[in-house]
C-alpha cells in the first residue's frame, strides 16, 4: 500500500518536473509554435505600407488555422534585430512591405536586415519558415542566379521566397500583397496567388503594375 | 449647309481646347521647373506614386512627370555613370562621398522633370538625366 502511494507521488513529481522543464525552454517551443508575421513599416512621411494587413483579418486567421500556426502578428514598427529573430525563430510566414534593395530590407529607426546577416545564418537556419515575402524594391535584383535577398534567404532553407526584381510602388505593393493573401487563404498555389496579386494591382492602377510584374518566386 | 457649319464650329472648339491644353501644359511645366529649382513641391499635378527605394516620389502633370528623388545607396560605385552624373551636381566631392559611404548609407536627393509618362524606366535608370536639378547627396533618415 505504502509502495503504491510512493509510486504515485514519484510519478506526480516526475510529471511536474517535465512540465517545468518544457516551460523553461522557450526556444525549443518556438520552433513548434510558428506564427504568421506581417510587417508594414511606418516611416516618417505617413506613407501607408500597412493597408494590406489592415484589410486581411479573416484571411490571415484562415491561413493560421490551415497551416496549424499558433498565432498571427501584424506590426508597423519593429527594429531589424527583432525582425531577424522572428524570421529565424518564430515565423511560419514572414511578409514585409518596406524600403529595400538587393542587399537589405529597412525596418524602424534606420535599421536594416542585410544580406550579410542572412548569409551568416547557419545552414538550414530558416528551414522552419514556410514563406518569406520581401515587398520591397529589388530584393530579387538580377534574378535567380544573382546575389540578392531572395536567393540568400532561399539558400538558408526557407521553403518559398518571393521578391521583386525592380523598383516597386507603395500603392501597387499594398494591392499585390492584399490580393496575394486573399487567394492564398483560399488554398490557391503560390504562383496562382502571385498572378492574382498582379492582376488586381494592375486593375486598380490603370494597367500600371508598379514593379509587381517583375516577381521572382523561389520554391 | 447647317451641318457644315456645325462641323466647322466643332473643329474650331477642338483646336481651341487643344491649344489651351498645350499652353496650360507648357505653362505649368515651366512653373514646375521654377518650383523644383527652388526645392519646392510641384504644382498642378494630378497623380503621385511613392517608390519603396527610400521614398522617391513621382508626380504626374499634364504631359510630363516630375521625380523627387530620395533613394538610398548602400554600396556607392563611383564608376557608375549615374553616380558620376549625380556627383557633378553634388555638394560633396568625390573623395568626401567615397569616405562617407564607407560607414553610412548615402541618400540621393534631387528633382528630375521630363516630358512623357515613362516614369518607371526613368527611375530604373537612376537620377542624373539632363533634366535633373538640385541633385545632391545627403545622410538622413528614411522617408
Amino acid at each position: 500500500m505504502k509502495k503504491a502511494i510512493f509510486n504515485r507521488i514519484g510519478i506526480a513529481l516526475l510529471s511536474a518536473v517535465i512540465i517545468c522543464l518544457s516551460c523553461s525552454l522557450p526556444s525549443y517551443a518556438a520552433t513548434n509554435n510558428r506564427i504568421f508575421f506581417g510587417v508594414g513599416i511606418d516611416f516618417y512621411n505617413g506613407i501607408d505600407r500597412w493597408q494590406w494587413l489592415y484589410e486581411l483579418d479573416t484571411e490571415i486567421s484562415n491561413i493560421v488555422k490551415d497551416k496549424g500556426y499558433s498565432d498571427s502578428q501584424k506590426v508597423r514598427k519593429i527594429n531589424a534585430d527583432d525582425a531577424l529573430r522572428v524570421l529565424r525563430d518564430e515565423a511560419g510566414i514572414f511578409a514585409v512591405h518596406s524600403h529595400g534593395s538587393a542587399t537589405s530590407v529597412c525596418f524602424s529607426n534606420n535599421t536594416e536586415i542585410t544580406i550579410s546577416q542572412i548569409n551568416a545564418l547557419g545552414a538550414n537556419a530558416l528551414s522552419n519558415v514556410d514563406m518569406v515575402i520581401y515587398g520591397t524594391c529589388r530584393a530579387a535584383n538580377g534574378g535567380i542566379s544573382a546575389s540578392n535577398m531572395v536567393n540568400s534567404t532561399f539558400k538558408k532553407g526557407a521553403k518559398v521566397v518571393i521578391g521583386f526584381e525592380e523598383l516597386t510602388y507603395v500603392d501597387q505593393m499594398n494591392q499585390w500583397l492584399l490580393d496575394f493573401f486573399k487567394s492564398y487563404s483560399k488554398g490557391k498555389s503560390v504562383t496562382k496567388s502571385a498572378s492574382d496579386g498582379l492582376y488586381w494591382a494592375k486593375f486598380w492602377h490603370f494597367g500600371n503594375a508598379g514593379g509587381t510584374d517583375k516577381v521572382l518566386i523561389r520554391q | 449647309m447647317k451641318i457644315k457649319k456645325t462641323i466647322k464650329t466643332l473643329l474650331i472648339v477642338c483646336v481651341v481646347v487643344i491649344v489651351l491644353l498645350g499652353f496650360f501644359s507648357i505653362g505649368t511645366y515651366n512653373i514646375n521647373v521654377a518650383q523644383i529649382n527652388n526645392g519646392k513641391a510641384p504644382l498642378f499635378i494630378f497623380s503621385t506614386n511613392v517608390v519603396n527605394d527610400g521614398g522617391t516620389r513621382i508626380y504626374k502633370g499634364l504631359g510630363y512627370h516630375i521625380i523627387e528623388w530620395s533613394s538610398y545607396i548602400e554600396n556607392v560605385d563611383l564608376k557608375d555613370e549615374h553616380i558620376k552624373k549625380a556627383l557633378e551636381n553634388s555638394n560633396l566631392s568625390r573623395l568626401e562621398l567615397e569616405e562617407l559611404s564607407k560607414t553610412n548609407i548615402v541618400y540621393v536627393r534631387g528633382w528630375d522633370i521630363a516630358w512623357g509618362y515613362d516614369d518607371m524606366s526613368t527611375i530604373k535608370n537612376g537620377p542624373g538625366s539632363e533634366h535633373t536639378v538640385n541633385l545632391h547627396f545627403e545622410f538622413d533618415k528614411l522617408n
